[in-house]
């Protein structure tokens, strides 16, 4: 059998998943977006607990003036950012009220942020920030829109409070004409500090409220720029979108529209937390290699660098095949997770872990050459730990 | 919160996409069952990170790479839970004609995955080495070695069947 031929029976032979999984997987969709929209009524009814009680003790003029400690609602489902809660309050921050005709005021600020000198997390709300409307373009309006490739009909999330949404999608459904428009305050991707230096988000976690309301926890690459390192405070900003989005449906086809206006930034001043970082080192070796092995441990990350005393570190001889495997723990057995695969330069191996909240006194480092076939749990059982202190 | 628009856009991708992707998982667990929880997992992850995907069309490479990466966590779940036991054989029971992916099964997967994704699900390989990480040399080296191997495999099983 040639090799055309057998490339042609691949794709003939494609073995199909059975029914059920097909119905498994919408249903899955399905709920998806159904619990988002519980999460949110919950969140909302949790919020309304936490504003009341802030208000009325602690922390009295934050809380009026944003509502709450954003990572201890997002620290309701990640324990290391309920850890990180206490060194994340404010106390120099400047929200901004926007007035916009369709959505009214919105108040949008960054509500709390932690900075160790070489990581940040960023929590910030934005209340009242979208409004929906029906609409019907003029003549010369829908001449300026474009014919549209996305898909015809849209999500439901609530019937109740997307009734333009439902409306929208019996139209289309009936081939009847219909539209409607979306305003909305967007934060920008961006962040900047000290008035210029960009800070390249990693992730960011998003909870949404009825109205519009929106909390939002957004995480940078870490360690951060170098000239955002080891700096007593950043002076953040995150811009502001106001958007436009037109839909209209003709009886035929989709046409869109959009529209983004650059509105006032976020701004907050992050004070460096206390004590945030412990050095660690020790020494051991790889594949015969003596090493000297460093790590930067902060309650968000660790930054290990592993350093070959005697020139650089070995390629490994079949690298399809083979990579090095580093594994970290701590004094309490907490297991750590590595960010990505980590750098060999030269002398040096660095790899990130993802912190756990605390930082640790101790650490453990098995150092293993890997491959498919190992058995990592022998591999693991056969290598001595190299303690970091 | 992921906008109407892109919710649809993930709704339909998934739809068009659920098979490729239980593919992609039953060639790396052997098992139909794993694959479905697998591809299950990779459409609850990427739902969730919905909102930080800068590009609607970076989607469906998004959800197979969510498969790879859940389907590389159901192996070393088993990897811990039984060490010494290989994994269960369930290529595709209900469809007995298909023994080239008998064969391709059974081939490494840096061999076994850029095979499938470029003649099974029709991927160029400039996309292949975008969602593997790879060098595009490396994922064209890759299908041509495995397609080699693919035939000895199948030659080696009729003659020890002749």
């Amino acid at each position: 059998m040639d090799e055309k031929t057998l490339a042609h029976l691949i794709f003939e032979q494609r073995p199909l998943p059975p029914q059920a999984f097909d119905q498994r997987i919408t249903r899955q969709v399905n709920r998806l977006v159904r619990e988002e929209q519980a999460m949110k009524k919950k969140i909302s009814v949790l919020a309304l607990c936490v504003i009341l009680i802030l208000s009325l003790t602690l922390f009295g003029a934050l809380a009026e003036l944003l509502g709450l400690n954003l990572f201890e609602v997002f620290g309701q489902s990640d324990k290391r950012l309920m850890e990180l809660a206490p060194k994340a309050v404010l106390t120099e921050v400047s929200p901004v009220d926007l007035t916009s005709s369709e959505l009214g005021t919105v108040r949008a600020g960054i509500n709390s942020a932690y900075y160790d000198g070489q990581s940040l997390l960023v929590a910030y709300s934005i209340q009242n920030s979208r409004f929906m409307e029906a609409f019907t373009p003029t003549e010369e309006q829908l001449a300026r829109m474009q014919k549209s490739q996305n898909p015809g009909i849209i999500m439901v999330q609530d019937p109740q409070t997307d009734a333009l949404i439902l409306e929208w999608n019996k139209a289309y459904q009936e081939n009847r004409p219909f539209g409607f428009a979306l305003h909305e305050i967007n934060p920008s991707d961006h962040t900047t500090a000290q008035g210029g230096i960009d800070l390249p988000p990693s992730q960011e976690s998003i909870i949404s409220g009825e109205d519009g309301l929106i909390y939002r926890i957004r995480e940078y690459e870490s360690p951060l720029p170098e000239a955002a390192r080891d700096q007593e405070a950043l002076d953040i900003e995150i811009g502001l979108f106001q958007i436009a989005s037109y839909r209209y449906f003709d009886g035929q086809d989709v046409y869109e529209a959009f529209e983004r206006k650059e509105a006032a930034p976020m701004q907050a001043k992050v004070w460096r937390a206390d004590a945030a970082f412990r050095e660690l080192k020790g020494e051991g070796a790889l594949e015969g290699l003596p090493l000297s092995i460093s790590a930067q441990a902060s309650a968000v990350s660790i930054h290990l660098t592993l350093t070959s005393q005697e020139g650089d570190i070995p390629i490994l001889p079949h690298p399809q095949d083979q990579w090095y495997g580093l594994y970290l723990s701590d004094e309490s057995g907490r297991e750590y997770r590595a960010e990505g695969a980590g750098e060999i330069s030269g002398p040096q191996l660095a790899v990130s872990f993802e912190g756990t909240g605390q930082i640790p006194n101790q650490l453990f480092l098995k150092l293993i050459v890997r491959s498919e076939e190992q058995d990592i749990l022998q591999a693991l059982a056969d290598t001595a730990p190299i303690t970091l202190e | 919160m992921p906008s109407e628009e892109r919710k649809a856009w993930f709704a339909q991708t998934v739809e068009d996409k659920k098979h490729t992707l239980y593919r992609v998982a039953l060639l790396m667990l052997k098992s139909s069952a794993d694959a479905q929880d697998a591809v299950s997992e990779a459409v609850e992850a990427t739902f969730r990170r919905l909102d930080r995907l800068r590009h609607d069309q970076a989607l469906p490479s998004y959800l197979v790479r969510s498969t790879i990466n859940a389907s590389h966590a159901v192996l070393r779940r088993r990897k811990r839970e039984t060490a010494t036991d290989q994994p269960e054989i369930h290529l595709s029971p209900h469809t007995p004609e298909t023994p080239v992916w008998m064969y391709l099964s059974g081939i490494k997967e840096k061999y076994r995955l850029p095979l499938m994704l470029r003649f099974s699900e029709n991927m160029t390989e400039a996309e292949i080495a975008a969602l593997l990480h790879l060098p595009r040399g490396t994922v064209s080296s890759h299908i041509s070695r495995g397609l080699k191997i693919l035939r000895e495999e199948m030659k080696k099983e009729e003659a020890g069947r002749g």
